[in-house]
């Protein structure tokens, strides 16, 4: 039986998320979309957070938050970033359970790019 | 006056630089912005400027060499001037007289300490050491405190934008066993996406 997948929705339903995403072109929407998805079916069925051979691809390591355990990360192609939650067994989920905390598409990469032009120009 | 006892040219212009567009540096901001200066530098030049060793403190990444630098300050240095900061029981204020920097920046490399500078200069410095942190997410508690090695790849740049450093906030503050906030078990992945442009 997949381990049960639900999702922390303050922190994980993200308006700058979905207006990046409605930036890309068709083209792209898909492949995020199936990325996303493809993440989320190998997190189902993983045996372990970072070590599974099935997730190496996503480079996953731990993401260290004081006072919050089992927070992992996954990097998707370009700047798609998975943070998730892995939860140990309980009577309710005997399978343990994943909690998808956040995801970002958007880095700020234009803003620095603004920031480090415009310096350019002051020094002109 | 022994050479050694000098930091390396481009550590030197860099935090030169720094202090020219702050007006002079407090010793933790000395020890903690050229590191950021080498995260954007990574990115945007494919190499660093400094080239030293940047190391997991208590309050944050540290350059030890910096730190001991100023801590054991020549005063015969020619480019750095230490005084004791104002109303401070421990603070130093860091100047740089510009026209004794051995090896100045070029263009490319002012803009990325300009950038760093006008960004992170003005941070208080608490908060200078942990937005450094958040750039090494790898490390926990446990980590910071000691000489472990921090990351300076495309990865702490990413995580360098306000919006991960934002992110990195709502987590530590979320109550992430609050059950009433969970979404209903996810059935079919491709449901994710959907809701995700619902929100």
């Amino acid at each position: 039986m997949p381990r049960q997948i639900r999702s922390f929705d303050p922190t994980w339903k993200d308006r700058a998320f979905r207006k990046t995403f409605e930036k890309l072109s068709a083209a792209e929407r898909t492949r995020q979309a199936d990325e996303i998805t493809a993440l989320i079916e190998l997190l189902g069925r993983a045996r372990h957070p970072t070590l599974d051979p099935a997730l190496q691809s996503w480079r996953p390591s731990a993401y260290r938050v004081p006072g919050v355990a089992g927070l992992f990360e996954y990097r998707g192609r370009n700047l798609l970033r998975i943070i998730a939650q892995w939860r140990e067994p309980t009577a309710e989920e005997p399978e343990g359970l994943v909690l998808l905390i956040a995801i970002t598409l958007d880095h700020d990469h234009d803003r620095l790019r603004r920031l480090i032009e415009s310096n350019r120009r002051d020094l002109d | 006056m022994n050479l050694e006892a000098r930091l390396d040219p481009k550590t030197e212009a860099v935090l030169a630089r720094l202090c020219e567009k702050l007006g002079g540096l407090y010793k933790t901001q000395a020890v903690k912005l050229p590191y950021l200066v080498d995260v954007v530098a990574q990115h945007s030049l494919g190499r660093r400027l400094t080239g030293i060793r940047f190391e997991a403190w208590d309050q944050g990444v540290v350059a030890p060499e910096i730190y001991r630098f100023f801590t054991h300050h020549p005063e015969s240095d020619p480019v750095f001037q230490v005084e004791p900061a104002r109303f401070s029981e421990s603070a130093v204020r860091i100047k740089a007289r510009l026209g004794a920097v051995r090896e100045p920046l070029n263009e490319e490399e002012q803009e990325i300490v300009d950038l760093v500078a006008c960004e992170y200069g003005r941070l208080p410095v608490e908060q200078l050491g942990r937005v450094t942190k958040r750039l090494n997410t790898e490390l926990g508690p446990e980590n910071w405190g000691t000489n472990a090695p921090v990351k300076l790849d495309e990865d702490s740049f990413l995580r360098l934008s306000p919006r991960w450093q934002d992110l990195y906030e709502r987590i530590a503050a979320a109550d992430l066993d609050d059950r009433s906030l969970w979404s209903q078990p996810i059935d079919d992945p491709k449901d994710v996406v959907r809701q995700l442009l619902d929100a």
